[in-house]
């Protein structure tokens, strides 16, 4: 037996192992996972019913029909779809900067960084929202600051709108985005920054065109995650906003809990799934034909 | 080591590795902090399931803690708004049991859960304080599935100072910042039907034909709200922070909130006539059924009706309570079962029930607007 037969029998071994070991990851997905979606896709062909939950026992098509030809329902989608958007974009931007000071920091300064980024994670995300009412309410103390300082005659108005919504959104993604990115630097080599600003780059253009493009995989994820969660977040627009700024999952939610129209809301849920899985295969899609090579390797 | 030995050593580990490390780190962490704690239920305990906010809270202190005091039996009391029948529900299909012992439900909530076969029938001979309470109460639905237990109807709550309605058509005319619950379509639909005066009482809310004059009406109220808000808290947190000068707000939560606040700066007042509501106390499909039955019969006992009204100031189920209301309600609460009917101007569910959805898109898609 040559030596690269006994090197690919090997290699062919560890790869069974490796396939065992995922084996029980696989088996909980199925059921925890797939096995809710499935439940969800069963529950949107139920028929409703004005005395219940959901008539059992029927199968319908109808939930989709009236959801897709729902002008209001789908204005709330567009509109989940533009706050994630949003939401994402400046959590990406805010991300990259602290995940970068938290590498560049030294020790104390870095574990209190990431401490800090770790102990929100702590935090049930209703507390959190909670946190931001008094501080942007009228009276609250961002705007006694701005009118304090001679910035704002008068109250800005930071609270029942997209501004309090998306403030909200960004501080609970932050963690999500920051981790990763902060991730990925660790394994950057910082003589590629050094070389490139020894080579006459300055000190923004070696972060633009050296670190940017290596954080690119922690970026897709924090975006990803971030984006996923803020297009069907529920807490922060409800508390941080008006009706105005209902979401999927404040509809969603309503049917569930206040019209008991469970197989509307199970219509709405696996639209939203679809929606979303398909902008993050876009994004995915998007970095691969124009980003880094090997930007999305072992994320999707 | 260096900061940057320090990063070269975990970059030598291989990207991928470590990224999977961290990200694997991190999700694992978020799994296991995200998971519930649930409390056991011992021997000895009942649960049971309020609605929440200062409404929880009284309950608590009140009918829970006197039973507790009375019979050593531990009340778990479990407070929450909108999700408790969709959580009976779902529990229904497990065989863990259902989540309470005893729930308070109205309108849509008791309606539904009586429906879906989530509630069981109550042994009136198990509950002799049953027959103290109004028969208004008594007969305007069925109390096969729950005891009333109290009501409350909406009033206006507002800054001291301030410039605010007093009546529900004022608050299309008063030119300050109005409030008013955008979480459920029912009150300030009835109280849109009450100003559109087309038929008697709330009759637009009934009649699919008048339901474009009531909407009607309803966007003209929308223009003076600027807060639709959610709960109690966010009624407090809007007027402290001045995001609204006055809104409706159930009268009794206004009441009690005012007392348990620490700038007592704010009032209420009663409109005429004013959307309320009243709880159906039930017992679940719980195999504690005895031990819920005494608590309702507890917790109808005039005494504890009494002790009840006096800290949370809702209209007591009981009728014996009627003489000897809490002074900041006096001349405000009924005292005969003839007033009590005229005083509740309560959207009826069954009637509702055909139009619930089509009611509710059409709030949402006004106060969203």
């Amino acid at each position: 037996m040559t030596a690269a037969v006994r090197l690919r029998e090997a290699l062919s071994a560890t790869r069974e192992r490796a396939g065992l070991l995922v084996l029980p990851v696989v088996a909980f997905e199925l059921v925890v996972f797939a096995g809710a979606l499935l439940y969800l896709l069963r529950m949107s062909l139920y028929e409703p019913t004005t005395d219940g939950l959901y008539r059992p026992g029927t199968w319908t098509l109808d939930n989709y029909v009236g959801l897709l030809t729902d002008s209001y329902l789908q204005g709330r989608m567009l509109f989940s779809l533009q706050l994630g958007a949003v939401v994402t974009a400046i959590a990406l931007v805010l991300g990259f900067v602290y995940a970068y000071a938290a590498w560049r920091a030294d020790g104390r300064l870095r574990a209190l960084l990431l401490g800090a980024v770790l102990v929100e994670l702590l935090i049930s995300v209703v507390i959190k929202v909670y946190a931001w009412v008094p501080l942007l309410a009228p009276r609250g103390t961002f705007n006694n600051l701005l009118v304090g300082a001679g910035l704002a005659r008068e109250p800005v108005a930071l609270l029942g709108n997209d501004v309090g919504v998306v403030i909200g959104l960004v501080y609970s993604m932050l963690p999500y985005v920051v981790l990763p990115v902060y991730a990925v630097l660790t394994t950057l080599d910082w003589s590629l920054v050094e070389a490139a600003r020894d080579l006459g780059a300055s000190r923004p253009r070696s972060v633009v065109e050296i670190v940017v493009p290596q954080a690119v995989p922690g970026l897709l994820a924090g975006g990803i995650t971030a984006f996923a969660w803020s297009t069907v977040a529920f807490a922060a627009p409800s508390i941080l906003g008006s009706p105005s700024q209902r979401t999927v999952a404040s509809e969603a939610s309503r049917f569930v809990n206040t019209t008991f129209d469970w197989p509307r809301a199970a219509a709405l849920g696996v639209e939203a799934v679809v929606v979303v899985v398909l902008a993050a295969g876009v994004a995915v899609a998007l970095v691969r034909r124009f980003g880094p090579a090997d930007a999305t390797e072992g994320l999707l | 080591m260096s900061n940057d030995e320090g990063r070269q050593a975990v970059a030598e580990t291989g990207g991928s590795v470590s990224r999977r490390a961290m990200l694997g780190a991190v999700g694992g962490s978020v799994a296991a902090l995200s998971g519930c704690l649930t409390g056991g239920d011992g021997a000895d305990s009942i649960t049971v399931s309020v609605y929440g906010g200062a409404y929880g809270n009284v309950f608590e202190e009140t009918v829970a803690g006197a039973y507790e005091e009375e019979t050593g039996t531990t009340v778990n009391v479990q407070k929450a708004w909108s999700n408790r029948v969709s959580q009976l529900q779902s529990a229904s299909q497990g065989d863990d049991g259902p989540p309470y012992d005893v729930i308070g439900l109205s309108g849509f909530n008791y309606l539904t859960a009586r429906n879906e076969a989530l509630l069981t029938p109550v042994r009136y001979d198990n509950i002799p304080n049953a027959e103290k309470i109004w028969p208004f109460f008594r007969e305007y639905r069925t109390d096969e599935y729950g005891v009333p237990g109290e009501g409350g109807v909406l009033g206006i709550v507002y800054r001291e100072g301030d410039p605010h309605a007093t009546t529900w058509s004022e608050f299309m005319e008063v030119d300050a910042p109005a409030g008013m619950n955008g979480g459920y379509w029912k009150n300030p639909l009835l109280i849109a039907a009450l100003l559109t005066d087309e038929t008697a009482g709330v009759g637009e809310i009934y009649d699919p034909e008048m339901h474009d004059a009531m909407f009607s009406t309803l966007e003209d109220l929308a223009e003076n709200v600027t807060t639709w808000y959610r709960g109690g808290a966010d009624v407090w947190s809007a007027l402290g922070g001045g995001t609204i000068d006055y809104g409706a707000f159930y009268y009794a939560s206004g009441l009690a909130g005012i007392d348990n606040r620490p700038d007592k700066n704010y009032g209420m007042v009663l409109p005429e006539m004013s959307p309320g509501y009243f709880t159906n106390f039930c017992v679940t499909n719980t195999d504690r059924r005895d031990e819920a039955e005494r608590f309702l019969d507890f917790m109808l006992r005039t005494e504890v009706q009494t002790e009840w009204h006096n800290s949370g100031y809702y209209v007591p189920a009981n009728r014996e309570v009627a003489g000897s209301y809490a002074d900041r309600v006096q001349g405000a609460y009924p005292e005969s079962n003839e007033g009590m009917e005229s005083f509740f101007v309560l959207g009826d569910s069954e009637r509702l029930s055909a139009y619930q959805s089509e009611l509710s898109d059409r709030f949402t898609e006004i106060t969203t607007a």
